[in-house]
């Protein structure tokens, strides 16, 4: 073997070795690139999807909103507690019953598993009137627009008088 | 018959020896050349599938269209449509009994909408605590229900509405 042949094949040798080094350094490179790739898809993926989740939240929000204006209209709020209670007293004077109110508080409510829940509006009244006024008076408590209930009530009457008095507490679920 | 000697002198004549002179030439420059193109031929051809293969890959995956998992918003509408055909059947009544228009309960009338549905349950009933009170509290004693009494005989109540 040559000297000229020798040098020839360590020229070769070391040019297939940059080469396919070169090559797999390619490789590697493109191989990083994909895997940032798919990084990028998920993150696309998660902020589309984000985007897409806000967008009908959106969307839910302005198109509930009367819906929802409704509903909250169904909860007292602190500042128509007054306004309820001159209603209410309107309402005893057109319908025949005198009224005394009882008891107004609110009170701070929990639900079933024990979690504060929204105050209520705890009406405490006293009306007496004829038997068709307080029947229908105590209607109009049962269906006052409100989240409420009427947990009990007390009814006397004297029949010969045609006096009725009933003693019932109102409980108003107020605004959050 | 075949014996073994006969088996034996074919592998013989089959795998022989060269018994000629050695080739003393250590190097065959077309042998050797013809073997470099092979091998380099092989190697292109190689590179040539697998970045064939690599860039369809990568293709595919910038082509495809990503993939989004939508959450759907928890919306009861059904719910919300049932609570306000209740409340407004009883402000209709509230109304009609009270004889005036009710400050209660009222919005500016917009067309509903529904939107979606959702079967996630939630805590509607609540208990009130007789405890501490707020404004306008005038007493928080009378906080315990109160038991109808014996005296209300004769009591023809009227129905609840709704």
């Amino acid at each position: 073997m040559t000297k000229r042949t020798k040098t020839t094949f360590v020229i070769s040798v070391l040019y297939s070795i940059f080469f396919v080094l070169g090559l797999a350094v390619m490789v590697y490179v493109i191989t990083i690139q994909g895997a940032q790739l798919e990084v990028a898809k998920e993150s696309i993926a998660t902020r589309t999807a984000k985007n897409e989740a806000y967008k009908n939240i959106m969307q839910l929000l302005e198109t509930s909103a009367p819906n929802r204006a409704k509903i909250d209209s169904y909860f007292i709020s602190e500042k128509d507690t007054i306004g309820f209670m001159s209603e209410l007293e309107t309402a005893a004077n057109t319908i025949g019953v005198s009224l005394n109110t009882t008891d107004l508080s609110i009170v701070p409510a929990t639900n079933k598993a024990g979690v504060a829940a929204p105050a209520v509006l705890l009406i405490g009244v006293h009306f007496k009137g004829s038997e068709i006024a307080v029947k229908k008076y105590i209607q109009l408590l049962e269906n006052v627009p409100y989240r409420k209930s009427l947990p009990a009530f007390s009814v006397t009457s004297d029949t010969a008088a045609d006096v009725w008095e009933v003693t019932t507490s109102l409980h108003i679920t107020m605004k959050s | 018959m075949i014996e073994t000697k006969d088996i034996t002198k074919m592998v013989a004549h089959i795998v022989r020896r060269d018994n000629g002179i050695p080739d003393a030439n250590i190097m065959h420059p077309m042998r050797e050349w013809v073997l470099g193109l092979v091998v380099v031929l092989l190697l292109v051809i190689g590179g040539m599938i697998f970045n064939i293969m690599m860039y369809t890959s990568y293709h595919d995956a910038l082509t495809a269209p990503v993939a989004v998992v939508e959450t759907a918003v928890p919306y009861k509408s059904a719910q919300v449509s049932q609570a306000i055909t209740y409340y407004e059947a009883e402000r209709k009544v509230y109304e009609s009994i009270s004889g005036s228009r009710s400050v209660t309960g009222q919005v500016p009338g917009v067309a509903s909408t529904t939107i979606a549905t959702s079967t996630e349950a939630i805590p509607v009933d609540t208990q009130v605590v007789p405890t501490a009170s707020t404004t306008p509290a005038t007493s928080t004693e009378n906080t315990k229900p109160i038991v109808p009494t014996a005296s209300s005989t004769n009591a023809e109540l009227p129905q609840p509405a709704g």
